[in-house]
């Protein structure tokens, strides 16, 4: 293999499947890139068999070839490249770096041993805009659970039905839902992506990309770009969302969203550092005015904004880091509460959007 | 065609029976100690040889046996114990059965000889495999002399399965030795192969004889204790925390003279020394109870080591409280000289005497005695008058004092008993008096009070401190307890849904709310948070198991104490922080105004203490 390129080239390809680099060392060979020419571009390529991720990026091929380089060390020495043309040439299993007048030999890994990252060909097709996509992540991604005790909430689960698409995420503490259409659509797909992968897409998605999925029964691929994202389904039984999202409430509040977020923010400062770091916040609702009244062996806070209330008075406890996660996702000036009493779950929705919502479960004491 | 079914002859049912009550040479020394105790003996000689199988002679100078009640006592279930069946809840006697000498006689060669008092000549009887061999006029001591040989010679199969000599001979002593702490009052000597192994002095002091079963070093530490509530009065003395050991054989259980095991007092005595002690290990203790016979029963397996108690919850209160109270009265820092010679001449010698197992009588340090007066527990500030009475128990006075002086050498008893209770007080740490003095390596805080030197660790004591403090915030606050949006399914076996079906109010108070789901399966619709709690349903299930586990369920607090734990260690200031005076000063201070500063929740020390005689010990001073 011998290529020529541009620093610049080298650190995209880089940087964009460096996440997927295993970081355990179970096997060793994962924890490289894969370089492998296609005409005349390079294809990037790794993976910890859980995602994988590709990038093709165009440059001048002298000789075909692969090679699998250790990802730490090379996208480092990568990084610290002078602004030149690159010359790539490999010796069996290593590849000699030239730039300017140096040479710098890193020594790979037998190529044979890299898992291929397969594509496979599968009619089931969805197209949608990455735009919509992106906010849709944003909007449910911090709402998966972080244990692995229970696998299916750390990945949000992706249900298409035709023209609408939802994400929704819950780590049984709380559920996020996100809702969009898409044109042109007459397929249903219905299966739960892990949180990381869709970490990646959040990040390598640029706005005025389309983004296309491709399906089977077990496996994803999310081609955009240049790039692929290819990952595993995660197994089981997501609970059926729609069945415990409340149809009616007994209040219904409207909050100015940075307000709101402000009092909480300031009132958690006080549980912050308690001894057993419960970051409970307890709103009184009362007649238009939201009372929040906290206090811990640091100090206390005592807070009333204004706020639009239909239904009865109501007092509820939260964790308000839970609170405080959906306050920062949401772009409306307003919010609306809908709670039911002290016990029930509670929805908050952006005002004016009906495409999201936010269920949350209140603390009991 | 198929065996008839017969009825058995008498020699066989008692070789079979024999099996269940003398399963090893171990148990024939124990029937026939008791025989002795029982009998009113108090000196009891026991000589064993080849680990018991050849020859077990045990010797008293009890009431000893008319002619022809020796001839009956060697005939099943003939005793002088109880008459009719309701004097089982009155018993204060060891023995009732009746089997133990014809179940040994069917087994063994045995011969017994018996002199009462009043007889000018004893009597022997020889029995061999169940069969009396002679009965004969003989001249001995008053008293009776047991003497078994050839243990298991008819019984083949018992005999494969004996251990070593010295291994049956380990768990004779052992077993003798539990019965002199039982006993006080009663001299014991055991001999294997004519060394002479064990000699307790049988004046009737407790501590004496955990002197001489125990070591002098573990008895010097030993702390008093005795509580006395409805009607049940635990006495005895319980092993300072630094002295532990991975079994539990330092700890000896006597219910009304009678040595017992029993989980429920095992598990009370760790209770009271919960945090206090590392886990997996064990302390040193003596306990003797004493209650109305009507309060337990002994007859659940012939060995009679087994005890059930009718109301199991007072009393594993009242021992580990008791524990407890007495352990953070006293206080007692480690020293730095554990596990060290002591050079005080008159241990030493008893050091050369314990190694050559040749400790007859044990003499305590005067240092020792002192700790040796037993600790009472007053309800209010004690009065003269009523520490005499208790006074009166403790010190009899010698007979042919008269009335007046002996009220007299009690009171001055008194005076020094209580000039003895503030040199105790003297020994507690004053964490007011307390400066400290700089750290070391960056990890341990080195103070004084002007007495001793006191080395803290501070990871351990802030360790505490935290601890309390989060307790107390648990107190306060209480419990919150997320719903869950998706309840978690938990699917329990019979004995758990019993459980939880009757600690449901102390869940719901815990944070867990259960429902039903048919059959066994239930669903948490919510769980306690104290921190992050992973997984809901394991939780539910320790909590369980933790009840199940013992036979008084935990508290709430007891279950919010392994979070505790976890939150109070990741906390705390670690090792190698430097602190400043001020800082170490604030700390020691705090520590102090802890209920119990000398562990950490995990039950390492916080502190350990060098005396100024120590310093002046080594550096030859005095």
């Amino acid at each position: 293999m011998k290529i020529i390129c541009s620093k610049d080239n080298l650190l995209l390809g880089v940087n964009t499947v460096q996440r997927a680099v295993a970081t355990k060392n179970t096997m060793p060979i994962l924890q490289g890139i894969r370089l492998r020419t296609e005409g005349s571009s390079l294809w990037f390529e790794a993976t910890d068999l859980e995602i994988g991720i590709r990038c093709n990026i165009p440059m001048e091929v002298q000789e075909e070839g692969e090679v699998v380089l250790p990802a730490k060390l090379f996208s480092e020495f990568v990084r610290k490249l002078p602004d030149t043309d690159i010359i790539l040439e490999s010796i069996d299993n290593n590849v000699n770096i030239h730039y300017n007048k140096s040479n710098f030999v890193i020594n790979g890994y037998d190529p044979e041993e890299f898992p291929e990252i397969t594509e496979f060909t599968s009619a089931d097709i969805i197209e949608i805009p990455a735009t919509i996509f992106k906010k849709m992540i944003r909007q449910t991604i911090f709402a998966c659970a972080v244990e692995e005790t229970r696998p299916v909430f750390t990945g949000i689960l992706v249900h298409v039905e035709k023209e609408n698409i939802s994400l929704v995420s819950t780590d049984s503490h709380r559920l996020a839902h996100s809702k969009a259409m898409i044109s042109d659509n007459d397929k249903e797909f219905k299966g739960i992506i892990p949180s990381k992968t869709m970490q990646e897409l959040l990040r390598l998605l640029d706005d005025n990309e389309i983004l296309t999925v491709q399906y089977n029964s077990s496996k994803i691929i999310f081609k955009f770009g240049s790039c692929q994202i290819l990952t595993r389904l995660i197994d089981g039984q997501f609970p059926s969302y729609k069945q415990v999202i409340p149809q009616s409430c007994n209040t219904k509040l409207l909050l100015n969203c940075k307000n709101f977020l402000d009092t909480v923010e300031r009132a958690s400062l006080l549980s912050k550092d308690n001894y057993l770091k419960i970051n409970n916040v307890r709103f009184n609702i009362e007649d238009s005015i939201l009372n929040v009244n906290q206090y811990s062996e640091m100090g206390k806070i005592s807070e009333q904004i204004e706020i639009e209330q239909e239904g009865e008075n109501v007092a509820i406890s939260f964790n308000a880091k839970y609170v405080i996660d959906v306050l920062k996702i949401i772009d409306t000036e307003n919010i609306i509460m809908e709670a039911s009493g002290p016990y029930s779950p509670c929805v908050f929705r952006p005002e004016n959007e009906e495409d999201y919502l936010y269920l949350l479960l209140p603390l009991r004491n | 065609m198929p065996p008839r079914i017969k009825l058995l002859d008498q020699h066989c049912i008692n070789q079979i029976a024999a099996g269940e009550v003398v399963e090893r040479p171990l148990s024939v020394v124990k029937e026939l100690i008791e025989n002795a105790i029982d009998a009113g003996a108090n000196k009891i000689e026991i000589s064993v040889e080849g680990g018991g199988q050849s020859q077990i002679r045990v010797r008293d100078n009890g009431c000893g046996m008319a002619p022809e009640d020796l001839q009956l006592a060697v005939l099943p279930h003939a005793t002088s114990k109880i008459a009719k069946i309701d004097d089982l809840n009155n018993l204060a006697s060891l023995g009732f059965r009746g089997e133990a000498l014809p179940t040994i006689a069917a087994i063994s060669k045995l011969s017994i000889v018996s002199r009462r008092k009043e007889d000018a000549v004893g009597w022997e009887i020889r029995v061999e495999g169940g069969q009396v061999a002679s009965f004969a006029e003989t001249g001995c001591a008053p008293g009776t002399d047991v003497t078994v040989s050839d243990l298991f010679y008819n019984t083949p199969a018992r005999r494969k399965f004996l251990r070593s000599a010295n291994t049956e001979f380990g768990l004779i002593s052992d077993m003798v030795s539990r019965l002199a702490l039982a006993n006080p009052s009663i001299s014991f000597s055991l001999r294997h192969a004519r060394t002479l192994v064990l000699n307790t002095t049988g004046r009737g002091n407790l501590l004496d004889t955990i002197a001489a079963v125990l070591g002098n070093e573990i008895a010097r530490k030993m702390l008093p204790l005795e509580v006395e509530d409805q009607g049940i009065k635990v006495a005895g003395y319980i092993g300072s925390p630094e002295q532990v050991r991975k079994s539990r054989n330092g700890v000896t259980f006597i219910v009304n003279g009678r040595f017992i095991r029993s989980q429920l007092l095992y598990q009370s005595l760790k209770e009271g020394y919960h945090t206090l002690i590392p886990a997996g290990t064990y302390p040193y203790a003596v306990l003797t109870l004493t209650m109305p016979p009507a309060f337990y029963d002994v007859n659940v397996h012939p060995s009679k080591l087994e005890i059930k108690f009718k109301d199991e919850k007072v009393i594993f209160n009242l021992v580990s409280n008791s524990i407890r109270k007495t352990l953070l009265e006293a206080r007692p820092v480690r020293s730095l000289q554990d596990k060290q010679t002591d050079y005080d001449p008159q241990n030493f010698h008893d050091y050369q005497k314990d190694q050559n197992y040749q400790n007859t009588t044990k003499l305590l340090s005067p240092r020792s005695r002192k700790i040796a007066e037993p600790h009472k527990f007053y309800s209010s500030t004690p009065t003269v008058a009523d520490s005499w009475e208790q006074l009166k128990l403790l010190y009899k006075p010698a007979p042919g004092l008269t009335t007046d002086k002996s009220v007299k050498v009690n009171k001055e008893l008194y005076i020094e008993n209580q000039e003895q209770n503030q040199d105790k007080k003297s020994e507690q740490v004053n964490f007011e008096e307390l400066r400290a003095l700089g750290q070391l390596f960056n990890t341990y805080i080195l103070c004084t009070d002007d007495q001793d030197l006191y080395i803290i660790d501070q990871h351990a004591a802030h360790e505490r401190i935290r601890y309390d403090n989060l307790r107390q915030q648990l107190n306060e606050k209480g419990v919150y307890s997320q719903m869950l949006l998706i309840p978690e399914t938990v699917e329990l076996t019979i004995q758990e849904e019993q459980i939880m079906l009757e600690h449901f109010e102390q869940l719901n108070q815990l944070g867990f709310i259960i429902e039903n789901f048919g059959e066994r399966t239930y669903f948490l619709r919510a769980v306690p948070i104290v921190q992050n709690l992973p997984e809901p349903g394991k939780l539910l299930i320790k909590f369980l198991d933790e009840v199940l586990s013992k036979s008084i369920p935990p508290t709430q607090e007891k279950l919010m104490e392994s979070w505790l734990d976890m939150i109070a260690c990741r906390s705390a200031l670690k090792g190698n922080a430097k602190l400043s005076l001020q800082e170490m000063d604030q700390l020691i201070q705090e520590l102090g105004n802890r209920p119990n500063p000398l562990s950490c929740p995990h039950g390492r020390p916080t502190m350990i203490n060098i005396s100024k005689k120590e310093l002046e010990d080594k550096f030859n001073r005095t």
